[in-house]
């Protein structure tokens, strides 16, 4: 017998997979439904050849179009996990992986590495970079916010808009005095983030990062739920509390790090995305993980074809976006606090 | 339980100081004092959460640092004094909690039924989906009992459970753990309670311990005078304490 909540996520998972096929359809290029069928239908059943417009569509389809809607699909995911995992970290509803100045601590890291050409461990030096930026940045806020066993949740989100400015305008800086010859592609990049350079090569390690990520947070679903309990609560249902959160804390400056280097810092969409969730599925993690990894990229691939559908052909950084939808939700969040 | 030579210091403040008791399986022992006077401490170092400068807590012999966390998990269940904040979550979520230590080593089924039981017997069943801000602080409180019972502990160990119950359901909870074949620990501000239900009192004054025994013996004029600083008399009904009241 199919329960109600098992319907429920399966229609979740059929909008999500709407909203995927319509957003590889929209853009100056448009697909219809039947035009991405009959490319998939040549591609993979060996079908009837395509007309000269149809390849061009069929290219545009394959080697943009796809690698763009499933890098926001695992930008979208991967950021709502974080978002989720930092809250329960700190135990702050209000934190996200930008207010904690991960995102700005990884695209400092990341635009360092490009700037200075050093290369350690070849393709992975710009992940890894800025995975140390992340982890620097959180480590700096989290230090700050800390009261004995307790977070401040002022401190918390002060020291961290603090912290990510700060962050920010550096990565600016160099950005500006690394000259035009450089390979750092534009601070619009860096500070709003972007889909439009993703290719197929791109997808991989944000796909295994998110994939780790979501099996991880999925397996410690309960642990979740624990740590937002009090800190001697947590201990006394048997929580290794520390341990924990120094796996939620290296996970979390890992996942963003692999996801600023591709697509650069987005702002908000790991503050909104858990929150819009929490007020329909609750706070229990167990619904709230696999809740993230829907919602969160069906939020991001909307809003990235709304980015570049809305002033077509001209495109708006997808940060633009979530920062609209995302600051008035911080503030109606900031009013409810009790803080 | 055998606490040996207990001292805490926290931030350069000597909180307790040489605390030493046994609690025999099954005893039920309340821990009285005025404020700060190291009984909150006490008990999350009875629970291990804070580690002691000196001395050492032993459970079945074996002492408590080398208990794995989901062991100590299964021999200790804590309930604090102030509620978790905990919005947006189930009731039966929250219960579920409690199955984190014994998962692998207990029965599912089984543990489910003994969480119907409880809330069954703790008239928590029509609550079963409710939120639990949407609880009152009784229900709030019998919830958080519950949840401690699930994890199926040799010992509980409470800090001011009935703070936010009122007298009808401070007496039914009091009832209800006497019944229990565990080892109690509680923390209590209500004298009565404590010389009703408990089979030992340690009283604490400034973390030392200032008397050890069972109510009717530690239950003096003199010796609440001289912990609390007021004025009682004490009411007796053959050798137990019928009530205390404060002149």
């Amino acid at each position: 017998m199919i329960s109600l909540p098992q319907i429920l996520w399966a229609l979740a998972l059929l909008g999500l997979m709407l909203i995927t096929l319509k957003a590889m359809g929209s853009g100056t290029s448009s697909l219809t439904l039947q035009e991405i069928w009959a490319s998939c239908h040549h591609r993979w059943i060996d079908g009837p050849a395509l007309s000269l417009e149809l390849q061009n569509k069929d290219m545009i389809l394959w080697s943009i179009r796809i690698p763009r809607v499933l890098m926001a699909g695992l930008s979208g995911a991967g950021l709502s996990l974080v978002g989720a995992t930092i809250q329960a970290l700190v135990r702050n509803p209000m934190a996200d992986p930008w207010l904690l100045g991960v995102s700005s601590g990884a695209s400092l890291g990341a635009v360092l590495v490009i700037v200075s050409g050093i290369s350690l461990f070849g393709i992975l030096s710009i992940q890894l970079f800025a995975f140390i930026g992340a982890v620097f940045a959180a480590s700096v806020i989290y230090f700050f916010a800390r009261q004995g066993y307790k977070f401040s949740s002022t401190r918390l989100i002060f020291t961290g808009l603090a912290i990510s400015f700060c962050l920010e305008a550096l990565t600016q800086i160099i950005i500006f005095t690394a000259g035009r010859h450089s390979q750092v592609q534009n601070v619009m990049f860096w500070t709003m983030g972007s889909f439009g350079s993703v290719e197929n090569t791109d997808l991989w390690i944000p796909a295994l990062a998110v994939g780790y990520g979501f099996v991880f947070l999925f397996r410690s679903r309960h642990e979740l739920n624990i740590a937002c309990l009090s800190e001697v609560k947590a201990f006394s249902l048997g929580l290794d509390l520390k341990r924990f959160r120094r796996q939620l804390f290296l996970l979390s400056a890992a996942l963003t790090s692999v996801l600023v280097s591709v697509t650069g810092s987005i702002g908000f969409v790991g503050l909104m995305v858990p929150h819009v969730l929490r007020l329909i599925l609750g706070n229990d993690y167990r619904l709230l993980i696999p809740g993230c990894l829907i919602g969160g990229s069906a939020f991001m691939i909307a809003a990235d074809a709304l980015a570049r559908n809305f002033f077509s052909p001209q495109e708006i950084p997808i940060g633009v976006i979530t920062a609209l939808l995302g600051s008035p939700i911080f503030i109606w969040l900031m009013r409810g606090s009790h803080e | 339980m055998s606490v040996e030579k207990l001292s805490i210091e926290l931030k350069n403040r000597q909180i307790l100081q040489d605390i030493s008791f046994d609690v025999m399986p099954g005893e039920w022992l309340g821990i009285i004092g005025p404020n700060g006077s190291g009984k909150s401490t006490l008990l999350r170092a009875l629970v291990g959460f804070i580690k002691p400068t000196q001395g050492v807590v032993r459970i079945d012999n074996q002492s408590l640092v080398s208990l794995s966390p989901l062991q100590r998990a299964r021999t200790m269940a804590y309930i604090q004094q102030e509620t978790p904040a905990m919005q947006g979550f189930k009731v039966r979520s929250f219960l579920n909690l409690a199955y984190h230590p014994l998962q692998g080593v207990h029965d599912r089924e089984l543990w489910l039924k003994e969480c119907e039981r409880l809330c069954e017997e703790f008239q928590l069943k029509d609550r079963w989906n409710s939120s639990l801000d949407e609880l009152s602080g009784g229900e709030r409180q019998r919830v958080m009992l519950v949840q401690s019972l699930l994890q199926m502990p040799k010992i509980l160990l409470l800090d001011e459970l009935t703070n936010h119950l009122d007298i009808y359901f401070q007496m039914e909870i009091m009832h209800k753990l006497q019944k229990l074949a565990i080892t109690k620990i509680t923390v209590l501000h209500d004298l009565n309670l404590a010389a009703r239900f408990c089979d030992r009192i340690l009283m604490l004054q400034g973390g030392q311990i200032f008397g050890l025994g069972a109510p009717n013996s530690l239950f003096t004029q003199k010796i609440i005078f001289d912990l609390f600083g007021v004025d009682c008399q004490i009411a007796y009904q053959g050798d137990s304490i019928s009530y205390i009241r404060w002149t």
